[in-house]
């Protein structure tokens, strides 16, 4: 919509068109908007509280500038990572296998909806917080925004900007975790097809596969090595593709959630701007908590192979299928993790880092601030 | 006359605690005798009324803190009773909620495999874990019981006061409050009379009842743990003969005339009768069964003619034995795993809420241990709180460490048992068992952390520091 994902079919001088449009519309949307805040930031230096005022949102938005970088960059790459596993989770046959699909599906829409309306809310708290002949966010304008009609434009764009690149960021988040949590599901699937190996094959009182149907228990295990070969591929095209956008996204959130927490407690008189800095800090902080959960849930997953396959009646199998068994089993015991900038690894340990870091910032600043 | 409930398995040997997880007044509704609708809606009734009364109390103590919040000190006590308490009112409900779950886990073990050769090592190891369970047990309502007394009993040493801070003067002073064990606000007066005697019971049960309500829902998880870890002992212990048996395939020699004349017998019959095959009928002979009453296992290589259908040397019955002992191992320890993971998923939240309630509590009586200043009510029942906590921390950390050690020394049986006079099959075997584990069986509190002693020592040097830094600062 706002000129980010060219649809597929545009070619030549129209795709170039389309790309312009990009251009601007970024320029309008967050350009403007970095420029007014990092002017602010410059001329209320060593003023505490409304340093964190201005910051807050700002740091956010470059955050965002990072993101809409890399996507337009690599946006091949991640086109084919959206196409292959669209076609791999659409393949499924059994109604097992249906039904993991289709829980996956129930969790990522559900990490979604909470986020999007968490946006919501917090959005409109912040467009109707604006006092009288104030606007909502502290900036610097090189004209005066005092005196109408400037108040109004300025107002209008700022609001519009807010909602708009809100979302924008909802959408790109969850773009990226739920490619995440899309790898979890296949990871799923092979556990589930390795599980059920011996499935339909009556083992006769020598517990024993007779050779008939050790050959079809081979061509299965060679099936599923296939795609677990090909999920972990995907693991790493997305480790490609979207660490260093996580990597700023985390330490800009650190820093955020440190600023948005002293401002909260520095509290003004504003009701609604409390309740809505309120849930600022708890978006910000479900933000970080949703990649890292998706990427706890894919090493959990990869680890879960090596248990899957031992839940497979392999002591019925004859040794040179237990071998092939257990070369999936070695390669499983070294998880699939994506990394942000190859520091942390996107799990929950690590969101608790992040949490207790920034916690530990804002005391610092509170200490700072109080000594002043 | 009641009949006796037919129940088998876990559910068997945790008719205690269940038991007394019913009287206390959880809401555990399955397990009786007899179900119905009547006696059904009388329990429904009994764990509802025990609810309501633990909740009521509850949130009157609640409002005594907020109404008493200007004075630090006492602020301070109030909120660590209410965070202390609040472990019961939240086990309260979590196993309202997740009834389910612990139905299905107290399930799991309703079937298990057996196999003849080792029923009797199945037998010992299972009646080890009785034992260790119900020690527990006992151990557990004596503490609580224990607990409960002392606390009543100090309540009648020191001044029954409690502290205000003067507006004016910025100062505390001290006002007569009832002398009842808990601080709590009542709609009517407590300070003397029939009135102070009701409150003063029923706040004796209510301690008691919530302490066991949160004891003895954290019993049932560490006997679920001892269980497992009994499983694995048993586990473990079987790996040798199991490996003999299969060892046997290309080694085990008990006696040449005996051989040759199994052998011949054998060699008759070049496809056993389908009927015979029956396990039973396997180890019927004494021959068959002469591999465990060798102890020490023949090691001497077989160079009698080897049987038309098995190049190892051995007789198409001894390998089919062999393979059933394997495949009982196998989905011994597969059941294990299901049990585990079952724990895990049912019990990992209440875990988790233990621990951030616990780990705040425990901050605030770091900061209250600064105040001590000698032996009077106030050590005793700060040092009382502190041991109280600590040990509920240390009571489920141990378990999930020893279900760790357990479950990772399994490899280690595995390896050191004689796998290198094995057959092909029992090498792979030995290889996937030592594959699968080497990462070890643990209970995570919700994927947030893992329960081992590293956790319980990381929350005790957390309040040690705390403690220290605290007291520099003072």
């Amino acid at each position: 919509l706002v000129g980010f994902w060219p649809p597929d079919n545009l070619q030549g001088t129209k795709k170039l068109i389309y790309d312009c449009y990009a251009v601007l519309s970024f320029m309008f949307l967050q350009g403007v908007y970095l420029l007014a805040q990092i002017a602010d930031l410059i001329v209320i230096w060593g003023d505490l509280p409304l340093m964190t005022a201005t910051s807050f949102i700002l740091f956010t938005n470059l955050a965002q500038a990072v993101k809409f970088i890399n996507l337009a960059v690599k946006n091949k790459m991640i086109r084919r990572i959206v196409n292959d596993c669209d076609q791999v989770l659409g393949n499924v046959q059994t109604e097992e296998a249906k039904r993991i699909v289709r829980r996956c599906d129930k969790d990522t829409t559900v990490q979604l909806v909470a986020f999007f309306s968490l946006t919501l809310f917090t959005i409109t708290g912040f467009a109707t917080s604006a006092e009288r002949g104030h606007l909502p966010l502290r900036a610097w304008y090189p004209y005066d925004t005092s005196k109408s009609p400037t108040y109004e434009l300025t107002f209008v764009h700022q609001v519009y900007a807010l909602f708009v690149s809100a979302f924008l960021n909802v959408a790109k988040d969850t773009m990226v975790t739920t490619l995440i949590a899309q790898c979890h599901c296949q990871l799923k699937l092979i556990g589930l097809s390795l599980r059920t190996l011996g499935k339909d094959l009556e083992v006769d009182k020598s517990h024993l596969l007779s050779p008939k149907q050790g050959e079809l228990i081979r061509s299965r295990l060679h099936k599923c090595a296939m795609q677990h070969q090909r999920a972990l591929d995907v693991a790493q095209q997305l480790q490609l593709c979207f660490s260093e956008p996580t990597f700023a996204q985390f330490n800009v959130s650190r820093i955020i959630i440190c600023v948005s927490a002293f401002q909260l407690v520095s509290a003004t008189n504003n009701m609604v701007r409390l309740v809505s800095m309120g849930t600022y800090l708890v978006n910000m902080c479900f933000q970080v908590f949703l990649y890292c959960y998706n990427g706890n849930q894919l090493s959990e997953e990869s680890s879960d192979i090596s248990v899957a396959a031992y839940f497979s009646p392999w002591h019925t199998m004859s040794p040179s299928i237990r071998r092939e068994l257990i070369i999936i089993m070695v390669r499983s015991k070294r998880i699939a993790r994506i990394t942000a900038g190859g520091f942390t690894t996107l799990s929950l340990a690590s969101f608790m880092a992040i949490i207790k870091a920034s916690y530990s910032l804002f005391t610092l600043l509170k200490q700072v601030n109080d000594g002043d | 006359m009641m009949t006796k409930v037919k129940t088998q398995g876990l559910v068997t040997d945790l008719m205690p605690n269940i038991k007394l997880m019913q009287a206390a007044g959880h809401f555990l509704f399955n397990y009786h005798s007899d179900n119905s609708g009547m006696s059904m809606l009388l329990r429904k009734v009994y764990s509802s009324v025990h609810a309501v009364l633990i909740v009521v109390n509850y949130v009157c103590m609640a409002i005594n803190m907020a109404q008493y919040s200007d004075e630090v000190n006492e602020l301070t006590a109030n909120t660590i009773t209410v965070l202390f308490f609040a472990h019961s009112v939240i086990k309260l409900l979590f196993f309202a909620l997740n009834s389910k779950s612990f139905y299905r886990t107290l399930a799991i073990w309703n079937q298990s495999n057996s196999h003849p050769l080792f029923t009797e090592s199945d037998a010992r190891y299972h009646q080890l874990a009785l034992t260790k369970m119900r020690r527990l047990l006992y151990c557990i309502c004596g503490v609580t019981v224990l607990s409960v007394a002392s606390w009543v009993t100090l309540t009648f040493f020191g001044e029954s006061v409690r502290f205000i801070a003067n507006k004016e003067t910025n100062e505390t002073m001290t006002e007569p409050a009832p002398r009842l064990p808990l601080k709590a606000w009542y709609p009517f007066n407590t300070m003397s009379g029939t009135m102070y005697i009701a409150a003063f019971a029923l706040q004796i049960y209510w301690l008691l009842f919530s302490m066991a309500i949160a004891n003895l829902l954290d019993v049932m998880f560490c006997s679920w743990l001892i269980f497992a870890c009994e499983q694995l002992q048993h586990l473990k212990a079987i790996m040798k003969p199991l490996m003999e048996l299969s060892a046997s395939l290309d080694t085990y020699r008990p006696n040449t005339a005996e051989l040759f004349r199994a052998s011949s017998t054998e060699k008759s019959e070049k496809v056993p009768d389908p009927v015979d095959l029956d396990i039973r009928g396997i180890y019927s002979t004494q021959q068959d069964f002469g591999i465990t009453l060798r102890g020490a296992g023949g090691k001497l290589q077989t160079f009698g003619q080897p049987t038309p259908n098995n190049p190892n040397g051995l007789t198409q019955k001894q390998e089919m034995l062999a393979r059933s002992a394997i495949k009982y191992w196998v989905e011994r320890h597969k059941h294990v795993v299901r049990l585990v993971a079952s724990i895990g998923d049912t019990y990992g939240t209440a875990l988790l809420f233990h621990m951030l309630i616990s780990t705040i509590t425990l901050t605030l009586l770091a900061y209250q241990a600064t105040k001590i200043d000698g032996v009077n009510v106030y050590a005793f029942s700060t040092l009382g709180y502190l041991t109280y906590t600590l040990g509920q921390v240390f009571h489920f950390c141990i378990f999930g460490n020893r279900l760790i050690e357990e479950s990772s020394s399994v490899m280690e049986a595995a390896y050191s048992c004689q796998w290198y006079d094995g057959s092909e099959e029992a090498k792979t075997f030995v290889q996937i068992v030592c594959q699968q584990c080497q990462k070890a069986m643990s209970i995570s509190g919700a994927k947030f952390f893992t329960v081992s002693l590293d956790l319980f020592a990381s929350v005790l040097g957390a309040v040690v520091t705390y403690f220290m830094v605290l007291v520099q600062l003072k």
